[in-house]
């Protein structure tokens, strides 16, 4: 290591900011202009109804218990129907993919993905809560 | 009270004050300049590691004679499991996770403890005291709110078991190896707070390699811990991803990447005696770090969608908050203090030189962790903020990561080309050639084999430039180290060389896994299909076959097996048989995936539910690459593991 006279930090500190603060507004930027695409909002069944018209189209997080009699399996389309409750209220959820191994009557689900028009939740993902009893993770997450 | 739980408990409670002793020891020997005290601290960081380790195993005897009166043991553990994961249900719970993090941490103290013993120092007091502390906080958590001794009133007859989904070799592994990189980070993090307590700011060409070697081998833990919970999440949960940038997930791979800038930037401060801040500042952050993942996992802080939904702050988050605030703060102070004794007398001044390079990849890397942890932390913060819970969804860290990574990629490439100080734009421009040539191969080669976006074409193409490059660099390290005539030059050469091969080959190995990233997310097919048998259909240039559904009854579960035969063009290649099982204890389906994986690509199947007609329903997916990522974490341990390797003492004199 060789020994230097202490340098005028003026101009090196200058690059050593700059850099910094170049990298923090690409990631700012990044994400900022993104904002609507990456956001998703967590509400009740009752918040999500109450924010319509304002709420379709917008990246949503619903949560509430499966209704096993509702449950539909359309083969041909590859799409599961069924009605998520949350106490008095509920939501018609479509979903296009295989059934969930959590997924049943009375499980408790978080759908994520758009409120339609038609008042149809059209889930692209299916989060299941694990059993209570334990506490180890159970992801059945569907991409 | 049955006298293990006494013991272990006992032994808990004996690690808390032989480590207050210790802590009390070494600063009462620093204060009176006394080596006997500082002795006692020693032997008492000793002494805590086996507590820890007789805690442990008491545990471990409970577990594994099924004892349901400790609630631990009821909770993860049944008569009928086997017991490999009856010892693993060690680590399965929160409570046993935390005795195995502190039992690392008495293990790794009490090796730092017995290397040093002959290397006293005006900062060896302050490590000890550090250790003893960090020692005493786990013991504090284990006492009082994360205690696995508890015992129940009544002793029911079976215990509750371990969920499917864990009986996976990913389970057994996981989450040990990922302790230890946690708990190894506590000697580096200790170090430093120590130099910065003493006010030794310019350390030893010796011990910034002791730091260097525990900084590697926390990492190489901590990176084998993190590839295996990918690779367990892509085999085990059956939805073809490794990584989902759940919390838990993402939390862990924020001392990871400080981590890592820690080890280019300490380089730096070998070569040069730069970063002597940030060096100083790094190891506390990552192990702050560890606690905090810890708390992500633990403290029912953070939300986890795989981990429960309900925010339910548990009190352990009070203590870990508190101890991260507490390191925090102090060292944000004494870092302050100390401000004009880690100011570099030289700063990088060339834009390229190996120097900026470093300044660039510490910069990088921290922002990249300061955007996952505005990930984790948004929704709380939003709801403090708005009223409203938000989350951002995986596009957020896509986008984040993609052009960074490129950039990471571009770094890789070129960094190891330029000299520290300063190099010529011409020199590089001219190794650039050949490589230029392998990434216009490989983008020509992309465009005719896929449809697909042109960032990904230029992703692919970046990261052969870099490959190709690294792979010449690597040729280059050979080829020096094997014609050195001289003894004791030849000795010096491979030692060096050891380091320079170990980090060409994790770089490469980086790539590896870039390709294994690119390939298996931006381009991945995907088909739901219902199938009847006989039925056939195509995804990619792959034709499958559903042939039949084979049902057998076991005495855990009912099993259901397809076959799926899968042809290339007219040749049959494989028979996959994914299953969906339902298993009595928890009355609920567990489907198994089935994958066929080549380098090129992995056919991943998955079973779904069975339709009215005897049809069933099937989800399958081909990953193209996605083997590079394993491979590439294979090649990252052993390119770490060369790094590492300890030298013997004569090759280090003739360094």
């Amino acid at each position: 290591m060789t020994s230097r006279q202490p340098r005028a930090h003026g101009r090196s500190n200058w690059r050593w900011i700059a850099g910094a603060a170049v990298i923090v507004v690409v990631i700012l930027y990044l994400v900022l202009s993104s904002a609507q695409g990456v956001a998703v909002y967590a509400m009740t069944i009752h918040e999500l109804k109450a924010q319509r018209p304002a709420i379709y189209g917008r990246g949503v997080r619903v949560g509430g218990i499966v209704d096993g009699s509702s449950i539909l399996w359309n083969a041909d389309e590859m799409t599961l129907h069924f009605q998520l409750v949350d106490g008095a209220e509920t939501l018609d959820v479509s979903y296009a993919g295989i059934q969930p191994d959590a997924f049943g009557d009375a499980a408790e689900a978080l759908v994520e993905g758009r409120y339609r028009e038609d008042g149809v939740f059209e889930a692209g993902q299916l989060l299941f809560e694990c059993p209570s009893k334990y506490e180890a993770p159970l992801a059945t997450r569907e991409p | 009270m049955p006298p293990l739980i006494v013991a272990g408990y006992g032994a808990l409670i004996l690690v808390m004050c032989t480590a207050l002793y210790s802590a009390l020891a070494a600063l009462w020997g620093a204060r009176r300049a006394q080596p006997r005290w500082v002795r006692r601290a020693e032997r008492g960081l000793i002494a805590t590691a086996i507590l820890f380790a007789l805690a442990a195993a008491a545990l471990l005897y409970l577990l594994l004679s099924r004892d349901f009166r400790v609630k631990y043991v009821y909770a993860h553990t049944s008569a009928a499991q086997s017991p490999i994961y009856v010892i693993s249900a060690l680590w399965a719970g929160q409570e046993g996770s935390l005795l195995l993090w502190a039992l690392f941490v008495g293990a790794v103290s009490a090796m730092a403890t017995a290397a040093q013993r002959e290397r006293g120092t005006a900062a060896w007091p302050f490590v000890l005291a550090t250790l003893a502390a960090v020692q005493a906080f786990f013991a504090l958590m284990l006492l009082t709110v994360q205690n696995p001794f508890v015992v129940m009133s009544i002793a029911p007859a079976d215990g509750l078991g371990i969920l499917p989904t864990l009986e996976n070799p990913g389970m057994v592994v996981h989450p040990p190896i990922l302790f230890l990189g946690y708990a190894t980070y506590s000697v580096p993090f200790a170090s430093a707070l120590a130099w910065l307590l003493v006010g030794h700011s310019a350390p030893s060409s010796e011990e910034l390699q002791q730091l260097r070697r525990w900084s590697i081998s926390a990492w190489l833990f901590l990176s084998a811990g993190i590839l295996i919970g990918a690779w367990w999440a892509y085999t085990e949960l059956g939805w073809g991803g490794y990584w989902s940038w759940d919390p838990v997930e993402s939390a862990s791979l924020l001392p990871w990447l400080a981590g890592t800038a820690f080890l280019h930037s300490l380089l730096a401060q070998e070569r040069l005696g730069m970063f002597k801040g940030w060096n100083a500042a790094l190891p506390i952050g990552i192990f702050v770090l560890c606690i905090f993942a810890t708390l992500v996992t633990r403290g029912g802080l953070i939300i986890s969608d795989l981990h429960g939904f309900s925010q339910n702050i548990q009190p352990v988050a009070y203590l870990l908050l508190g101890f991260i605030a507490v390191v925090t703060a102090s060292a944000g102070l004494l870092l302050w203090r100390r401000r004009a004794a880690l100011a570099d007398a030289e700063q990088p001044e060339r834009l390229l030189s190996r120097a900026s390079a470093v300044l660039v990849t510490n910069l990088l890397f921290l922002g990249l962790a300061g955007a996952i942890l505005l990930g984790i932390l948004f929704p709380n913060l939003s709801q403090r903020i708005w009223g409203m819970r938000i989350h951002l969804n995986r596009s957020f860290y896509d986008r984040v990561f993609a052009p960074l990574g490129a950039v990471t990629v571009l770094l890789i490439a070129v960094c190891p080309l330029l000299g520290w100080r300063r190099s010529s734009w011409r020199s590089i421009r001219r190794r650039f050639s050949f490589p230029a040539l392998v990434a216009l191969a490989t983008a020509a080669a992309t465009l005719a084999l896929a449809k697909t976006h042109p960032f990904v074409v230029l992703a692919l193409a970046l990261i052969a430039f870099a490959a190709s490059l690294t792979v010449g660099r690597l040729i280059d390290i050979l080829r020096r180290t094997e014609w050195r005539p001289a003894q004791g030059a030849k000795r010096s050469a491979i030692w060096m060389a050891r380091r320079s091969l170990g980090a060409q080959l994790v770089h490469l190995a980086i790539l590896l896994i870039a390709v294994g990233i690119v390939g298996s997310s931006a381009l991945k097919a995907e088909r739901l299909v219902t199938l009847s048998a006989g039925q056939r259909t195509e995804v990619l240039n792959y034709t499958l076959e559903y042939e039949g559904l084979q049902v057998l009854d076991e005495p855990a579960r009912r099993r259901h097996i397809a076959a799926i035969a899968v042809y290339r063009g007219d040749a049959r290649v494989a028979t996959l048989r994914p299953e969906r099982n339902f298993h009595w204890n928890i009355d609920a389906f567990v489907s198994e995936v089935s994958v066929r994986s080549t380098l090129a690509d992995d056919l991943y199947v998955s079973l779904g539910q069975p339709g009215s007609d005897g049809s069933v329903a099937f989800r399958v997916s081909v990953y193209p690459l996605v083997v590079w990522l394993w491979i590439g974490g294979a090649v990252l341990l052993l390119g770490t593991l060369i790094a590492v390797w300890p030298t013997r003492r004569n090759e280090r004199t003739a360094a």
